[in-house]
């Protein structure tokens, strides 16, 4: 591996670097932009608006960039993308952020949904600059998670993404709004705590002088390795709740429905698209190299975990009346497929994981777009009241047609590819727990059925909503308009081309997934 | 050479009557007569403490030693004279601004900030 | 000219999915003229499709295999190749679809004119030929699961074209849903043998299975699975619920879709994969019993039906039947040929009920009549179906029938197993008996329409009699087609024509002849003759054997049941365990506040009230006299002093 280099520079220097080197440029580029944006006067909400989609357009414009710039093929972590400043070394923080290829997939998730959702904001009209200053605040912090190596900044950003989400679920939000946001702020602090208890944990046990003592994410795999096993596991379970509440696993989901259901549009989106992604990048990121033994040991029951959820939310989907209900359910169950796809501990399940997170983040912010674009006309979400939109609104049922399909795994569009990587994973690894009865081809025919489910409840809400009678109380809606149109047309542009073309996803993050994980003999 | 203790007792001298002259007395501006009077003590005390001890010993432009007669003891006096002139403006004028209000300038009778 | 659309035959599946994004993208701009990009696209793919033809068909050509493969994605350091290839199987699949596919196309033209969702529906139309060339073009597993897939799609999304009917959303949401569940048997299937061979290829499929003979069972098992996911496509009991429904949609879509190319995809499925059959032999008799059974039972619900369009939905069923247990005794050739043929008289049946259907607005038979004078290009071309399939000789279905008649005849001389040729031979009798219900309701009773019907456009008998032409003249190829396809798969065949069988089959076709020509043509046989008699039985029929009932009771509410009973679990325990913990959490905060407010903060208060009582003592000191404070000054310093004299030495 080549370690990020260590920086021991006066502030300008510091200052320099920060400019120069990529990876902070994006992390800071939103921060800078917030600050600016607290000058604008609060009456002035269209130049509001117009200014956080040019920074989100700025932080895509350089996230674009930097993919420009990175080695695919050689992958890993490339020097001139990392940078590494002491910050508290007394305790062993550093700033240390860096960028390889899972990275960078999901910082291009973050650029570009985070455009889509600015687009969506639009239908925001309370107080849109302290919104769109939390927004910019959500997209650093987010930003932030997804290139911090060092524990220490990486958990001082995990903790920094509840604090704008809250307000803007809290505020903004639909009639329960304060319940789903306090719900939400405790629960996933109650995973950061377990988070936080495991990498103490580690950080304690690291065997490292006291002068040595270092949150450095690198260092502490290495020395986590060497660790008895039942420390590794303790500190495994720690780790696995605290990412475990954000994918979220069956049964500590239930905070996702109320969160999904009241925030406003564009924060279900980020929610959805984004913050989901960040458990399942920690547990690609963290977990897994981590603690590769753990890991062997308990892989099933991981595998089992995934199962469950996939099977358990889709008939939960199947249930609800509520369409975004629906959808925060049918987000659970394609999480799922994250935790068994990496469970099987195979090349295609890892990249199965990754690519299901990469896609359904367009998936579901796109669904969530959608649903924003129906409830604004119609404040309404119970989908048996509409009925026959099809005849009225034939662009919204284009895209919800195709976003629906890829929905539920529509070969051709890029949910398929994820769902089937993760089966490929599981008949790919050929551990038994006993003579002949392959225990992840088992689970995979377990999870077999959940297709059909899926298919199903995403079939029938397109009946629901789209099909049979025109209910005449939707006669006047209007399809949508221009800015929706170009706001669903980002993330549905690349449903597609990822659906017919997977390569260019999986190149991004292959090398750097088989050299991280392969290094550590996590495939077998 | 008159000895410094002699410049003592006469400081000590001029004290007591600042001390005693601002507890027994009652009219303000007899007040502000005694602070001057134990200012003063003290400045005298300061200019002959530093011609007592204020000798110092400096290195020159090309190192040799020299005595050097310390001028602190002065400076500090006419610090203490500025201080005190600028206290008595004040002074007087507090006095004048009581007297207006209360037509008197007794300090018994100013005695509002009682516990 | 050939030899470069032979070499660029990859672009067939790619000039019909371009098409669909043209119109897709375009569809306002492009209107009416989005039948044209449509019907372009799949005449390109025809061409091409046709020099293929004319390579094989030349000397030594039959043997040739043309097959392309590029790097599709790279996962670890495994390099996942993605390819087609072109055998002989594919080639006539590339023509049945290609050239039937022309044809509905352009009757569709004038079939849907007017509709306003035209463009959309050559859209799809173009998406569900593109898919189903990748289909037959597959060299690998994952192509193939992937348009097998995406021809499910757009079979849904057309069913469901006219969508504000109810009927038809959930006809689609039906088919989508049952063939789905075949799929995921196919899938599973194709895992395992990925599991195995770690590669996509059938070819490597094909290898690893003939060098693995000791792996039998697992073979079977696999087999299996795959089977189960042609029964879904094909609609083979017990997954044959959605192809009724599936007449909802437009009737040239029936056509093509559910008659003649992708309800024949589970055929091809089985065809392609049959040396995984081949590796077993009880797979191969599932394949014929499923088969055999389907075949039978969906003939004798034909009768029952009045829609004419269920009645050729319940033939194609029972065709795919035959075809099916063609393939399982051992007809190769026979399977394929069958299903070559089939796809061009059951989309010319098709067309003509859709020509009927356009002129009478209705689909019920028992409202139309008459209309053979009224429109007799379509009459006519309906009889050639007819006999085509009925098996009447010379006409295409008379050859393929009886090849698998005969095969199956072979078969149970060999095996045993004799019901399945005494199925397949009872079902030609209902066969016949249920299509000259349907030509002397439809054409030759007197008319019972409620308005004038008269002949459709050019646009659309112009089809019809391409059709019909191929149906008559395509059987006497059964020579060749047989050489042709042993390429593919050397299977030996009947050598001999195997004249009782013959004999037996065209008996039995005239016999249904007779029966329905006593009842509806003379009446001299009370048509309502079984329902007096055997009410129990005419209702079973009626009712499709309760299939449907069943699956609802048995499948579907059970498992929209569970999915509330999750639901409900959901809300009711996990989050009322988590609500549960929030009020405890609240409740023991309340008690934890009162505790502190009481107690810990009663500390503190009294702590303040004793400095405050020692404050208000203390505060006389404040005399307010100068004078005073003067004195205590005075004196502290003298106290200071005295004690720092006496405290520290040297001070």
């Amino acid at each position: 591996m080549e370690e990020a280099q260590v920086t021991l520079l006066p502030a300008v220097e510091i200052l320099r670097a920060m400019i120069t080197n990529l990876p902070t440029l994006i992390l800071f580029t939103p921060l800078i932009g917030l600050i600016l944006l607290t000058f604008f006067p609060p009456a002035k909400e269209k130049a509001i608006r117009t200014f956080t989609l040019l920074v989100t357009l700025v932080v895509a414009g350089e996230v674009g960039y930097m993919m420009t710039l990175y080695d695919y093929m050689k992958g890993g972590f490339q020097r001139e993308f990392g940078l590494m400043i002491p910050w508290f070394p007394q305790i062993g923080a550093y700033y240390h952020v860096q960028v390889d290829g899972i990275s960078l997939a999901m910082v291009m998730l973050t650029a570009i949904l985070f455009v889509a959702a600015a687009l969506g904001s639009w239908s925001i009209h309370f107080r849109v600059k302290e919104y769109s200053i939390l927004f910019l605040l959500l997209e650093m912090s987010i930003i932030g998670v997804f290139i911090s190596m060092d524990y220490f900044l990486f958990f001082i950003m995990w903790e920094l993404m509840l604090v704008p989400m809250y307000f803007l679920i809290g505020i903004w939000g639909g009639p329960r709004r304060i319940y789903a946001a306090i719900k939400f702020f405790l629960f996933t602090l109650a995973g950061s705590i377990a988070l936080l208890f495991g990498i103490l944990l580690i950080y304690w046990h690291s065997g490292l002088k006291p002068e040595e003592l270092t949150f450095n994410s690198f260092v502490l795999a290495r020395t986590t390795h060497q660790l008895p096993l039942s420390l590794q596991v303790t500190a495994f379970f720690l780790f696995l709740l605290g990412f475990g509440v954000k994918v979220p696993i069956v049964p500590f989901h239930t905070w996702l429905p109320d969160a999904h259901v009241e925030a406003p549009t564009p924060i279900s989106v980020i929610l959805a698209g984004l913050l989901l992604k960040t458990g399942g990048y920690g547990f690609y990121r963290f977990v897994f190299p981590t603690f590769p033994d753990a890991v062997k040991h308990l892989a099933i029951l991981i595998a089992l975990i995934g199962v469950v959820s996939i099977v358990y939310a889709a008939l939960v989907a199947m249930a609800q009346a509520d369409l975004k209900t629906l959808i925060a359910m049918a987000s659970v169950s394609h999480m799922g497929y994250v935790l068994f796809g990496l469970a099987t501990q195979t090349p295609e399940g890892a990249s199965a994981g990754m690519f299901v997170m990469v896609s359904h983040g367009f998936v579901s912010g796109a669904l969530f777009l959608l649903t924003g674009v129906i409830y604004d006309r119609a404040h309404t979400r119970i989908m048996s009241e509409f009925g026959g939109l099809g005849a009225v609104m034939s662009t919204y049922f284009a895209f919800f047609g195709l976003v629906g399909m890829a929905n539920l795994a529509l070969p051709g569009l890029s949910g398929f590819w994820g769902e089937a990587l993760a089966y490929l994973g599981a008949f790919r690894n050929t551990f038994y727990l006993w003579n002949g009865i392959y225990t992840f081809r088992l689970l995979a025919i377990c999870a077999a059925p959940a297709i059909v489910i899926t298919a199903g409840y995403t079939l029938w809400m397109l009946q629901r909503m789209f099909m049979g009678p025109l209910n005449e109380t939707w006669k006047h809606l209007t399809d949508m308009d221009r800015r929706e149109v170009l706001s669903l047309a980002i993330p549905s542009f690349f449903i597609v081309l990822f659906g017919v073309l997977p390569g260019l996803l999986t190149n991004i993050y292959n090398s750097s997934l088989s050299f991280y994980f392969g290094r550590l003999g996590l495939f077998i | 050479m008159v000895p410094t203790e002699h410049y003592i007792i006469l400081a000590l001298a001029l004290f007591g009557i600042g001390a005693y002259g601002f507890m027994s007395r009652r009219n303000l501006i007899t007040l502000l007569m005694c602070m001057e009077l134990m200012v003063n003590a003290v400045n005298i005390l300061l200019v002959a403490f530093n011609r007592n001890w204020g000798l110092e010993v400096t290195r020159g432009a090309f190192m040799q030693a020299r005595d050097v007669q310390s001028p602190i003891g002065q400076i500090m006096v006419i610090f203490s004279i500025t201080i005190a002139v600028a206290e008595a403006g004040i002074g007087l004028g507090i006095i004048i601004l009581l007297y207006r209000h209360l037509k008197t300038a007794e300090v018994d009778e100013v005695n509002w900030l009682k516990w | 000219m050939v030899a470069w659309l032979v070499n660029h035959a990859y672009l067939i599946p790619v000039f019909p999915f371009l098409a669909f994004w043209v119109i897709a993208l375009f569809s306002r701009q492009l209107k009416l003229y989005s039948a044209w990009v449509s019907i372009g696209s799949v005449f390109i793919s025809l061409i091409f499709s046709l020099a293929i033809l004319w390579i094989k068909i030349q000397p030594l050509g039959i043997e040739r295999v043309f097959s392309w493969s590029w790097k599709f994605m790279t996962i670890g350091d495994k390099v996942y190749p993605i390819g087609i290839q072109i055998d002989n199987l594919t080639t006539v699949m590339l023509i049945v679809v290609t050239l039937v596919g022309s044809c509905i196309q352009i009757y569709s033209a004038g079939y849907m004119a007017g509709d306003e969702g035209f463009p959309r529906y050559f859209g799809f139309l173009s998406l569900f030929t593109a898919s189903m060339l990748g289909l037959v073009l597959a060299d690998n597993f994952l192509l193939l699961y992937i348009c097998w897939e995406l021809v499910g799609f757009t079979s849904y999304i057309l069913i469901g074209f006219w969508f504000r009917k109810p009927s038809a959303a959930k006809a689609g949401k039906k088919a989508f849903l049952t063939t789905r569940t075949g799929d995921i048997g196919f899938l599973l299937g194709w895992l395992t043998l990925f599991g195995f061979t770690g590669s996509f290829a059938l070819s490597d499929a094909r290898i690893f299975i003939v060098n693995h003979p000791d792996m039998a069972f697992l073979w079977t098992v696999v087999a299996l699975l795959v089977f189960w996911g042609a029964v879904g496509k094909s609609a083979q009991i017990p997954l044959h619920v959605w192809l009724p429904d599936a007449m909802e949609g437009p009737t040239p879509v029936s056509a093509l879709i559910h008659a003649a190319t992708m309800v024949a995809a589970g055929v091809y499925l089985v065809a392609r994969t049959y040396f995984l059959f081949a590796s077993t032999p009880q797979a191969l008799l599932v394949v014929a019993y499923i088969g055999a059974f389907t075949g039978f039972f969906a003939a004798t619900i034909g009768m029952a039906m009045h829609d004419i369009k269920r009645v050729l939905a319940y033939s194609t069923i029972s065709q795919l039947g035959y075809m099916m247990a063609g393939l399982g005794v051992g007809g190769y050739a026979a399977g394929v040929f069958h299903l070559f043929t089939h796809a061009f008289f059951k989309a010319l049946l098709f067309l003509g009920a859709g020509s009927v259907i356009h002129a009478c607005h209705t689909n019920d038979m028992r409202r139309m009549g008459g209309l053979a004078r009224r429109m007799p290009t379509t009459h006519w071309t309906f009889v050639f179906g007819t006999f085509a399939l009925i098996g009447i000789p010379p006409f295409a279905g008379f050859f393929s029938k009886d090849e698998i008649l005969a095969s199956a005849f072979h078969y149970g001389k060999e095996h045993g197993h004799w019901l399945i040729f005494l199925l397949l031979l009872a079902g030609v009798f209902f066969t016949s008996f249920y299509m000259f219900r349907a030509l002397y309701l439809t054409f030759w009773s007197k008319p019972r329409c409620s308005h004038h019907p008269h002949e459709s456009p050019q646009v659309m008998t112009i089809p019809l009699v391409i059709l019909a032409f191929f149906s008559l003249t395509l059987g006497f190829l059964y020579k060749a087609f047989g050489e042709f396809i042993f390429v593919s798969y050397p299977i030996p065949s009947e050598e001999a024509p195997n004249w009782l069988v013959m004999g037996l089959s065209v008996g039995m076709a005239l016999l249904g002849f007779y029966v329905a020509y006593q009842i509806y043509g003379v009446g001299a046989w009370d048509k309502y003759l079984l329902r007096k008699r055997y009410p129990l039985l005419e209702r079973t029929l009626r009712k499709k054997y309760f299939v449907d009932e069943t699956y609802e009771t048995l499948i579907t509410n059970p498992g929209l049941h569970l999915s509330y009973v999750a639901g409900g679990f959901d809300k009711w325990v996990i989050d009322g365990i988590v609500n549960l913990m929030g009020y405890l959490g609240v409740g023991w905060s309340f008690f934890i506040g009162f505790f502190d407010k009481s107690i810990v903060d009663g500390i503190y208060n009294l702590m303040a009230w004793i400095t405050g009582q020692l404050a208000s003592a203390s505060r006389r000191l404040q005399t307010g006299n100068v004078s005073n404070y003067f004195l205590t000054m005075l004196a502290s310093i003298a106290l200071i002093l005295i004690l720092m004299k006496f405290l520290f030495k040297g001070g």
